[in-house]
């Protein structure tokens, strides 16, 4: 029978760590579909990453810039609200989704990340799954 | 209270099933939570280990797991399977982290991971080594208080001396031995179920 290796430190605070995320008053949008998952695998194409909540979407456009990525963000059904864009490495960037649902975030640092959608009243906020980007 | 009686009450007192565990994690129980990363932190760096990822692609793996594992812990269908989910989850994020270096083909269909690959022989020992020890652990929770106390202190690392758990735990040092070996007999019962 295997051994399980001794995990490094490390993991085990990541794990600790990400008690401190926990927001059970947030409603968690699924990943349904990751185009990383079912494209062949083409150097620089865009990523296409779509969440559902019931039936509010995020869909998530995801083009690499080095160290970077920019996302264009699509939000169904479309409000002029609040999205904190909230990668692991780097600090909470919040953007305006205009009327038609779009917005847009440059320079976001690789890494986990989920995108918190402040959808108005009487819809609650939602957000995006954990995924890596 | 003397030394030794502060040392008794450090003694943990009773082994939680993952099933338990979840339950509390999710009322936000971070003791809870705490346990289970404990338990299931050797799992993902296993499977990160398999994909031969480097320490910062295997820290966003493990973090992105821990992430899912806390935002999906309340809708588990069965939270007993906590490790094989959580290892089914890492390997997603590693097969993500790899498409990413653009160094595989990728599987046209997430459902494909859930198929059995030969591949992972050492990943699927290392479930069953996981799930075994889940049983062992829920077999040693149906153990008399007093057994467990004396087998926790026994299998620790290393060891703890007959002499201690006589003076930790207050009971005969000639006991300690014929108790051990009632213990195993009837964890072998239970394993045997």
């Amino acid at each position: 029978m295997a051994i399980i290796d001794r995990p490094p430190e490390w993991v085990r605070l990541m794990g600790l760590a990400a008690f401190d995320h926990r927001e059970p008053s947030v409603q968690v949008a699924d990943l349904d579909y990751d185009s990383l998952m079912t494209q062949t695998n083409s150097a620089g194409g865009e990523r296409v990453l779509r969440f559902s909540a019931g039936d509010r979407l995020v869909t998530v456009r995801v083009t690499a810039t080095g160290k970077t990525v920019s996302l264009a963000i699509a939000i169904v059904p479309p409000q002029a609200v609040r999205a904190d864009i909230r990668p692991v490495h780097g600090p909470v960037q919040r953007r305006w989704v205009g009327p038609d649902g779009h917005a847009t975030c440059d320079e976001v640092p690789s890494g986990p990340l989920s995108i918190l959608v402040h959808w108005a009243a009487p819809l609650r906020p939602v957000r995006t799954a954990w995924v890596q980007v | 209270m003397t030394a030794a009686a502060i040392e008794i009450a450090d003694v943990p007192t009773r082994l939680a099933t993952p099933e338990e565990l979840v339950a509390r994690a999710i009322e936000g129980d971070r003791a809870a939570w705490e346990t289970l990363v404990d338990l299931y932190s050797g799992l993902i760096w296993s499977v990160t280990r398999q994909f031969r990822l480097c320490d910062a692609d295997a820290a966003d793996v493990a973090q992105t797991a821990w992430m899912r594992l806390l935002e999906h812990i309340d809708r588990l269908r069965d939270a007993s399977r906590i490790g094989p989910w959580l290892a089914t989850t890492a390997r997603r994020e590693c097969l993500r982290t790899v498409a990413h270096r653009r160094r595989v083909v990728l599987t046209g269909d997430e459902g494909d991971l859930d198929r059995v690959d030969h591949a992972q022989t050492d990943l699927d020992a290392s479930l069953l080594a996981v799930e075994r020890s889940q049983d062992v652990g829920s077999a040693v929770a149906q153990l008399p208080q007093r057994w467990r106390d004396i087998m926790l202190l026994l299998t620790a690392d290393p060891p703890t001396p007959y002499e201690e758990i006589a003076l930790r735990l207050q009971v005969p040092i000639g006991s300690i031995g014929p108790t051990r070996r009632r213990c195993l007999r009837r964890l072998e019962a239970l394993l045997d179920r």
